[in-house]
């Protein structure tokens, strides 16, 4: 914490003095090294800024010098709760390129791992967000599910967090005896247990208060900050990649967009919500039709895109992630350009916060459900 | 040298994906082959970091790569496109190029007519790409007096429709900023300041956005070395240091507690 003097002209309220917060990088509520250098009158902010960077590896660069295949696991490490989402982009950015068909019972098979990893990604969120604004028992009871989807992942993958999921042209192993059952037992049990989450949240009268109202976003204003993800949704924009552009297996099945009304924090968890129950849909009518066949695309063993560039993205748990890639010919990418929702949808924290108070600061971050290990790639 | 022993089995096992070409078809696997031959004759390609000396690897390894604009099979010119055409006859010399690669659209602007293409695009009924998706810059050292390239990639969110606009910048020279228009640039073009050193005119608040705000140099230029660390920058805020201390006091304490 640390004062400054009143600048000319700057006097507010009582002319006290404006003060300068500063929050984090080490803070448990900024979900990783986020900083944020708040600018308050009393407990009210009047301005804002981000200091991100703090995890900066340099994937983009890293990508210009290492092969195509090489490149797959730094997608897993950037939002490092949807390590699977992330893969699919890319590999199905690299598909694009070479043109490559990949088999039916692959892509069905992704469909099932990307709903579960986004499944896994919201129970993370929400549990994060909840303790944020001060309901910890919530957190444990999303563990709980989360851990079900993990072990599921770990046994399929081999690992839980950074799961290295998919190879280009499908998938590495197919799904082992026991996966189809296993996932259908978890989604028997996940329907009771949100309905848990709600009861306990839905109505609470501390959680209303914490969110309705808070960090309202207009349809417009979301749109033109490049909002992606349940955060515009909540605005009321009905746009989710998987419908708008359809890639892998999305074609083939049903499911909602549920947007929200008011695009307040209450309105953006209400869609997680609800995405969490159309997740569940999509992966059992993906059970129900899971075709048999190979799950791996002949791919050549040293893949060479032809010259030319493609953009390919997908809906991940935070938004549209997208690749851009450019290709000279050669085993590299000349260029990959890593479209980051979380950190696109970051920069939207400024317009929300101005005017509310501290605390709501906690609860905006944590509504934007953002992951630094993407923000700063 | 040192690079062609190096080099050798990689190139023997280039020439293998050709003989058992898959599904993709025959014009790739042609593409395949011309990329390894025209790869051939120049000895150093951009896999061998280490030997090489850090600011020649990158550019003298993309150097045999041909022009990246046309592939032979998946770019296609799209004249007969009702918006590109609109496009076309109002700003006419100002697009240079506009072609579709993989089904994507892609228009070529020059850099002066940037701005009002973008507020065009944003705002005509035909267009509305209400949505900035991304922005971002692509270094060419080998394409003189055009060494950046700054790509808007857009979404209309009414429309459903994608589009690409690029402009190309000489090194050192400006960009004009869209911020103004789509308030979502804002940290893109920051992020492209940071790693490619590019100026955006017109932005609000152009600082490093994940780098530090003394780091030395741009790290996504192709000139910039992969493997490098400057070593001034560490020592000033990251390496340890030894400090004085006056250990005197310290050691009374102890000894008295004993």
């Amino acid at each position: 914490m640390q004062e400054q003097p009143i600048a000319k002209g700057q006097e507010t309220l009582f002319d006290a003095e404006e003060m300068v917060l500063n929050m984090g990088p080490q803070h448990p509520s900024t979900h990783g090294v986020l900083r944020v250098i708040l600018k308050l009158d009393g407990e009210t902010v009047t301005d804002l800024d981000c200091d991100v960077g703090f995890l900066h590896r340099g994937v983009e660069k890293i990508g210009e010098h290492d092969t195509y295949a090489m490149i797959t696991p730094y997608w897993d490490r950037l939002d490092y709760v949807a390590a699977v989402s992330n893969d699919l982009c890319y590999v199905e950015g690299v598909e694009k390129m070479l043109q490559v068909e990949v088999p039916k019972r692959a892509e069905y098979l992704r469909v099932i791992l990307t709903e579960l990893q986004r499944i896994a990604s919201h129970l993370l969120w929400l549990g994060t967000h909840a303790m944020d604004i001060g309901a910890v028992t919530v957190l444990l009871y999303c563990f709980r599910e989360r851990e079900e989807i993990l072990k599921i992942f770990e046994d399929f993958i081999g690992a839980r967090l950074t799961a290295h999921a998919f190879r280009i042209g499908g998938l590495w192993w197919d799904a082992y005896p026991e996966f189809e059952t296993r996932v259908r037992e978890f989604l028997k049990i996940l329907p009771g247990r949100v309905d848990e989450y709600e009861t306990l949240l839905n109505a609470n009268r501390i959680w209303l208060q914490r969110t309705v109202g808070i960090g309202v976003l207009p349809a417009e204003e979301a749109i033109n900050l490049s909002l992606t993800g349940p955060a515009l949704r909540g605005s009321g924009v009905k746009y989710d990649v998987r419908k708008a552009t359809p890639y892998s297996a999305y074609p083939d099945f049903n499911f909602e967009i549920p947007i929200g009304e008011n695009g307040d924090t209450y309105d953006r968890y209400l869609v997680r919500m609800e995405e969490i129950k159309q997740s569940a849909v999509i992966i059992e009518q993906a059970l129900d039709g899971l075709p048999d066949g190979p799950v791996m695309a002949k791919v050549p063993k040293i893949i060479k895109p032809p010259v030319g560039e493609v953009y390919h993205s997908i809906e991940a748990p935070k938004g549209e992630i997208g690749v851009y890639m450019v290709s000279d010919g050669t085993g590299k990418p000349y260029r990959m350009r890593i479209r980051p929702p979380s950190f696109i949808n970051l920069q939207s924290l400024k317009r929300m916060s101005i005017g509310h108070l501290v605390a709501d600061v906690v609860a905006l971050i944590g509504t934007l459900d953002i992951v630094l290990g993407e923000v700063d790639r | 040298m040192a690079d062609d022993t190096k080099e050798t089995p990689n190139q023997g096992a280039e020439k293998l994906p050709p003989t058992e070409e898959p599904k993709p078809g025959a014009p790739d696997s042609q593409q395949d082959a011309a990329g390894s031959e025209s790869a051939k004759p120049a000895p150093p390609p951009p896999s061998t970091e280490k030997p090489a000396p850090p600011k020649a690897t990158p550019a003298a390894g993309h150097k045999p790569a041909p022009p990246p604009k046309k592939g032979p099979t998946i770019t296609v010119d799209i004249t007969g496109d009702a918006l590109i055409d609109r496009i076309r006859e109002r700003f006419g010399e100002a697009i240079t190029e506009a072609v579709a690669t993989l089904g994507q659209q892609i228009i070529r602007v020059k850099k002066a007519s940037l701005v009002e293409l973008c507020k065009f695009l944003r705002d005509d009924e035909d267009a509305l790409f209400d949505m900035c998706t991304d922005l971002t810059a692509i270094h060419w050292p080998d394409r003189a007096g055009a060494e950046f390239e700054v790509v808007i990639l857009l979404y209309s969110v009414p429309k459903n429709r994608r589009l690409r606009v690029k402009t190309s910048l000489a090194d050192g020279e400006a960009c004009p900023s869209v911020t103004h228009i789509w308030a979502g640039a804002n940290w893109m073009e920051r992020e492209a300041f940071d790693m490619f050193g590019i100026q955006f005119d017109g932005h609000p608040d152009l600082r490093r956005i994940l780098l530090p705000s003394d780091w030395p140099g741009h790290p996504l230029r192709k000139e910039y070395p992969i493997e490098y660390r400057d070593n001034e920058w560490t020592d000033k805020h990251l390496d340890y240091r030894e400090i004085d201390y006056d250990t005197s006091l310290i050691d009374v304490k102890y000894a008295e507690r004993r």
